[in-house]
């Protein structure tokens, strides 16, 4: 575990990756970096290598060559059940459906963030809180399975922010909701993440919602990959 | 949370559970009752017994005599005379002997003909006496100088008394024949109950005790009966044993058969080993089909299931955590399935145990959870941890591989 840089949520230092040893890299990224408390949204074409970047960042992977440096801490120097503790202290994830488990209530979904944390209780107050603010008070005990997607997706936000984590990650977060709850959902999500004081980083191909966000990334622009084999058709106009 | 985890998962399926617990209490069902059948037949039948040194009866395998004589199962292939019975008992070295005369009935329950001796000498269980609440019989044994008379008392074994609620002083007539009903009633001599004895958990408590003398009046001979069925010798020495078995067993005025309780018992089980082992195995390969049908329907599962790991893994589940709770359901589905079957087996011996007493000769006891019986249960369980190994494993490979969009 080294400390790069304590003012960025995110630096990435020469990273080659490829899901299987022998392949061809499918991300190779040269130097990338989010400062802490920053807004970013990442886009790029499918199979731009944008999960796997999430992948890589939230250490259920680890890059073949290269760091991966979250909120001080090297991804690398970790374990593998070292960076399953991190992840679950220091990120929030939230992905584009099917976040919950079903058969918990809400207020069990949101609690479950803080089971693998390893830090001792005190977390129902603000998992209550976190309930109340996101207007999800009234459904608190009713069962994942039996919301509307939009109220998943609320309960998603609230668990992700239950340990206040420096850094929340959303993989396509609004794919699932229509307009009006897309733009209520990046609303909700960057209030409360501003309240908590952490870095989101929200990938998505829809570019309609870049304007939420201090910062707007193309892959393609970091991922030497794609520069190389000269990919920069877009997935969506 | 894990144990809400655990059990929100499984009622999550509970159509899917509810079937494969039911196979799992059908299991424990036929293992545990096996298992609990026998070691309770092995225990009823060894306290049968205590303190007998010979029994002798008509020359036949020892086991048969064993089994008519002291567990009034099956019937004996001859009787003895009465004055063989007299030559041995009055032998040099033997301290007591009770004869049995079999071969009658009340209501389904025998009736057996023998002297007082019988419950002056008569141990069960850890060589305990019988415990007469009222008046035995008077017979020739009673006293030096009593005469060979009829009186009709009878003594009832404690669940004769209970179930057919006969109090002191009833009277009712027996019948010839071991049927629940017989066509040949001996009515023209009601017996009456003087005495009743206390519960043994042994074929005394379905026995109706009379003299021999009675039993002799109702067939219209007498003063004493012209042969017994069986008769049992308690020794001053046990040193005489063998050499006593091998003189009755070489008797020449009539072919008799002598034999050692203890060693007719062994030999019972030996031969009962063999269906035993049959029975176990049986028993065994039905709980392993249950056991292979959870991780069948684990395993089948965790497709359906790849979401719900895959946002543990993302709130930083471990791998292992993954595969404890694969287990973990895997042995609340056992466990609920043992304790249904543990206490279906009870109520099941609770209400058949006096059809068992009484059709078998064998006291069951519907108290299931005995030493004997708890390394079978630790075995289910571990059998599970074993068997859901295979879906654990398999999860935590998936886990560990899984990606944040799988």
């Amino acid at each position: 575990m080294t400390s790069s840089s304590s003012t960025h949520a995110i630096s990435i230092r020469d990273l080659h990756f490829a899901w299987r040893t022998g392949d061809a890299d499918l991300l190779q990224i040269s130097q990338w970096q989010i400062r802490a408390g920053e807004r970013v949204f990442l886009h790029g074409p499918s199979g731009s290598g944008k999960s796997t970047l999430l992948n890589l960042i939230c250490g259920i992977a680890t890059p073949d060559k290269g760091s991966v440096t979250i909120a001080g801490t090297e991804l690398g120097g970790l374990s593998g059940s070292q960076r399953d503790r991190f992840r679950a202290r220091s990120i929030g994830v939230i992905f584009q459906q099917f976040n919950l488990i079903p058969y918990l209530s809400v207020l069990d979904n949101v609690r479950l963030a803080a089971t693998f944390t390893g830090l001792p209780g005190g977390t129902d107050q603000r998992a209550a809180g976190l309930i109340e603010q996101l207007g999800l008070n009234s459904a608190r005990h009713t069962k994942a399975c039996h919301l509307s997607v939009g109220q998943q997706q609320r309960v998603a936000i609230a668990r992700a922010l239950l340990n206040s984590p420096p850094l929340i990650i959303a993989d396509e977060p609004t794919s699932a909701l229509d307009a009006a709850a897309r733009d209520a959902f990046i609303s909700t999500l960057l209030d409360c993440s501003a309240q908590a004081g952490s870095t989101v980083l929200v990938v998505s191909h829809d570019h309609s919602l870049a304007t939420h966000f201090d910062n707007t990334v193309d892959l393609r622009a970091l991922n030497r990959v794609l520069v190389s084999r000269g990919r920069v058709t877009d997935d969506v106009p | 949370m894990f144990l809400k985890l655990t059990l929100g998962s499984l009622a999550a399926r509970r159509l899917t559970i509810f079937l494969t617990v039911l196979s799992v209490l059908v299991s424990t069902l036929v293992v545990l009752g096996v298992e609990h059948i026998r070691l309770e037949a092995r225990n009823s039948f060894s306290k049968t017994v205590s303190g007998v040194d010979l029994i002798v009866g008509a020359r036949t395998g020892q086991i048969n005599l064993l089994l008519y004589s002291v567990f009034r199962i099956g019937n004996a292939t001859n009787n003895i005379s009465w004055q063989s019975y007299q030559d041995i008992s009055k032998r040099p070295g033997i301290a007591w002997s009770i004869p049995m005369a079999l071969g009658d009935s009340h209501r389904g329950y025998r009736v057996m003909g023998s002297t007082s001796d019988y419950f002056r000498h008569f141990r069960y269980g850890n060589n305990q006496p019988l415990e007469l609440n009222g008046d035995a019989f008077t017979d020739f044994r009673s006293a030096p100088d009593t005469q060979p008379l009829p009186d009709f008392a009878a003594v009832l074994g404690a669940e004769v008394a209970a179930r057919l609620g006969y109090p002191h002083g009833h009277e009712f007539t027996v019948a010839h024949g071991l049927g629940a009903t017989s066509f040949s009633v001996h009515d023209q001599h009601p017996f009456t109950v003087t005495g009743i004895l206390a519960p043994t958990g042994t074929p005394v408590d379905q026995t109706i005790h009379i003299s021999l003398e009675s039993l002799e009046a109702l067939h219209q001979a007498g003063p004493m009966p012209a042969s017994v069925t069986a008769f049992l010798l308690g020794l001053e020495s046990r040193l005489q044993t063998f050499n006593l078995q091998r003189e009755i067993n070489n008797y020449s005025q009539e072919p008799l058969l002598a034999i050692l309780p203890g060693v007719a018992l062994s030999e019972l089980w030996q031969l009962m080993s063999v269906a035993e082992l049959t029975l176990s195995l049986i028993s065994g390969l039905v709980m392993v089909s249950a056991l292979l049908g959870i991780a069948t329907m684990l395993l089948s599962t965790l497709q359906q299931r790849q979401r719900e790991i895959a946002v543990l893994r993302a709130l930083g589940a471990r791998p292992l955590f993954i595969f404890l709770l694969i287990q973990a359901e895997a042995l609340v589905m056992t466990a609920t399935g043992m304790l249904a079957g543990i206490a279906a087996l009870m109520a099941g011996l609770t209400l058949t145990a006096d059809m068992i007493s009484q059709q078998f000769g064998i006291f069951v006891s519907a108290q299931v959870l005995q030493t004997g019986t708890l390394p079978y249960l630790a075995a289910i369980l571990l059998l599970t941890v074993v068997l859901a190994t295979i879906p654990a494993a398999r999860a935590y490979r998936q886990s560990s591989a899984m990606k944040l969009n799988d």
